[in-house]
C-alpha cells in the first residue's frame, strides 16, 4: 500500500486502537493505578469539600478561631484540594510529558498570582496612589509660597 | 542505476508502515500538549476574572452582599455534584481503557446528567436572583459575580454539548483512535472545570458566607 493510501485508509476506517496502552503512551498516565487514582482523588475531595463546608458555617465549631484565621484555613484547604485533583484527576506523576505540563503550570500559576495578588494590592491602596483634587493642590501650592 | 531505484521504492514501503502508527501517536501527543497549553489560557481568563471580584467584592451599592444572598446548603449540593460528575468522568475513562464501550456511554451519560443538573441548579439561582431585582446591574458587587460564575456555567455548557457530540460519536464508530484521543482532552476539560469550581466554591461563596 502506498503511504498516502495507507494514511486515507486509516482515516476513513479509523482503525481499532490498542485503548490499554493508549492514554499511558500519550499523555503518560499510569498503566495501572488509574481506578486507584480516581477513586482516591474523589474520596479526599469530598473530605476537603466537606471539611471547608462544615468550617465555613461554624466556624466556632472547634475552637473559636478569628474570621481571617477560618478563611486562611479554608484558602489552604482548596490549595490541599487543587493538588489533590491535579495528582488523581489529571495524573501528574513522573515522565518527561507530565514534568512539561507541570512547569508549564507552574508558570501559569505564577502569572495568575502576580495578576490577582496585584490588582488587588493596587485597587485597594488606590487613594493614597491618586493624584490630589484640585481644592488639595491649590492648598499644597498656597502653603509653598515659592512655587 | 536500476537497482538504486528500486532500492528507492522499496523503502518507503517498510518504513512507512511503522510509521504511521508513530506519526499518529506522536500527532495526538502534540494534540494532547496543546490543549494543555489552551487550559492554561483559559486559567489566565478566570485569573483575571477573579482579581476584578476580588476588587469589586465590597463594592455592594446599597444592594445585598455576598452574605446575603449566598446559600450555604445550595452551593454545597452545586459542589458534590460536580464533584461526582468529575468522578463519573473517572470511570468513562476506566472503561475506555478497558475497551468497554457500553460501560464509556454509561458512564459518560452519568458524566453528562449530573452536568445538566449542575447548570440547572446554577441557572435557577441566577434566575432567582434575576427576579428579585439582584441582577448584574445593580451592582459592581454583582456584575463581578454574574460575569465570574457565568463564565464557568458556560464553559460547563459547551462541555456538555462536546459531550454530547463525543457520546454520538462513540456510539456510532466505536472507541477508535480518534475518539480515544478526544475522550482524553474531554476529560481534561472536564477535569479541569471541576477545579476551577474548587476556587469558586471557597473563594466567592465559602468567603462570602463568612
Amino acid at each position: 500500500m502506498k503511504p498516502y493510501i495507507a494514511k486515507f485508509h486509516s482515516r476513513l476506517g479509523q482503525p481499532e486502537v490498542d485503548t490499554q496502552q493508549y492514554f499511558e503512551n500519550v499523555a503518560g498516565w499510569p498503566q495501572s493505578r488509574l481506578s486507584i487514582a480516581y477513586v482516591t482523588g474523589f474520596i479526599l475531595s469530598l473530605l476537603f469539600t466537606l471539611a471547608a463546608f462544615t468550617l465555613a458555617t461554624h466556624p466556632a465549631l472547634i475552637f473559636s478561631l478569628s474570621l481571617p484565621v477560618v478563611a486562611a484555613i479554608l484558602g489552604m484547604l482548596a490549595l490541599a484540594q487543587f493538588v489533590v485533583q491535579l495528582f488523581f484527576f489529571f495524573h501528574f506523576g513522573r515522565g518527561a510529558a507530565a514534568r512539561e505540563r507541570f512547569w508549564i503550570l507552574m508558570f501559569t500559576l505564577a502569572l495568575v498570582g502576580i495578576l490577582v495578588s496585584g490588582s488587588i494590592w493596587i485597587m485597594y491602596t488606590l487613594d493614597a496612589r491618586m493624584m490630589p483634587s484640585p481644592a488639595q493642590m491649590e492648598q499644597y501650592m498656597n502653603s509653598q509660597t515659592g512655587i | 542505476m536500476d537497482t538504486n531505484t528500486t532500492t528507492r521504492e522499496h523503502e518507503p514501503l517498510t518504513i512507512h508502515h511503522t510509521s504511521i502508527a508513530e506519526q499518529d501517536l506522536k500527532k495526538d501527543q502534540t494534540t494532547f500538549f496543546g490543549f494543555w497549553i489552551y487550559l492554561m489560557t483559559d486559567l489566565l481568563l478566570f485569573a483575571s476574572l477573579f482579581a476584578v471580584y476580588g476588587v469589586l467584592r465590597a463594592n455592594t451599592f446599597g444592594g445585598p452582599s455576598g452574605a446575603d444572598i449566598f446559600s450555604a446548603p445550595f452551593v454545597l449540593t452545586e459542589t458534590l455534584i460536580l464533584l461526582t460528575s468529575s468522578f463519573t468522568m473517572g470511570l468513562t475513562m476506566m472503561a475506555a481503557r478497558a475497551n468497554r464501550k457500553p460501560l464509556v456511554l454509561a458512564a459518560l451519560a452519568a458524566t453528562g446528567l449530573l452536568g445538566l443538573s449542575f447548570v440547572s441548579l446554577e441557572l435557577s439561582e441566577f434566575i432567582k436572583l434575576i427576579a428579585a431585582g439582584h441582577g448584574p446591574q445593580q451592582s459592581a458587587f454583582l456584575s463581578a459575580y454574574f460575569t465570574l460564575v457565568g463564565t464557568h456555567g458556560l464553559h460547563v455548557m459547551i462541555g456538555l454539548a462536546w459531550l454530547l457530540a463525543l457520546g454520538i460519536s462513540i456510539g456510532v464508530r466505536g472507541l477508535t483512535r480518534p475518539n480515544m484521543r478526544k475522550l482524553l482532552l474531554f476529560s481534561m476539560f472536564w477535569h479541569f472545570l471541576d477545579l476551577v469550581w474548587i476556587f469558586l466554591f471557597t473563594l466567592v461563596y465559602l468567603w462570602g458566607i463568612l
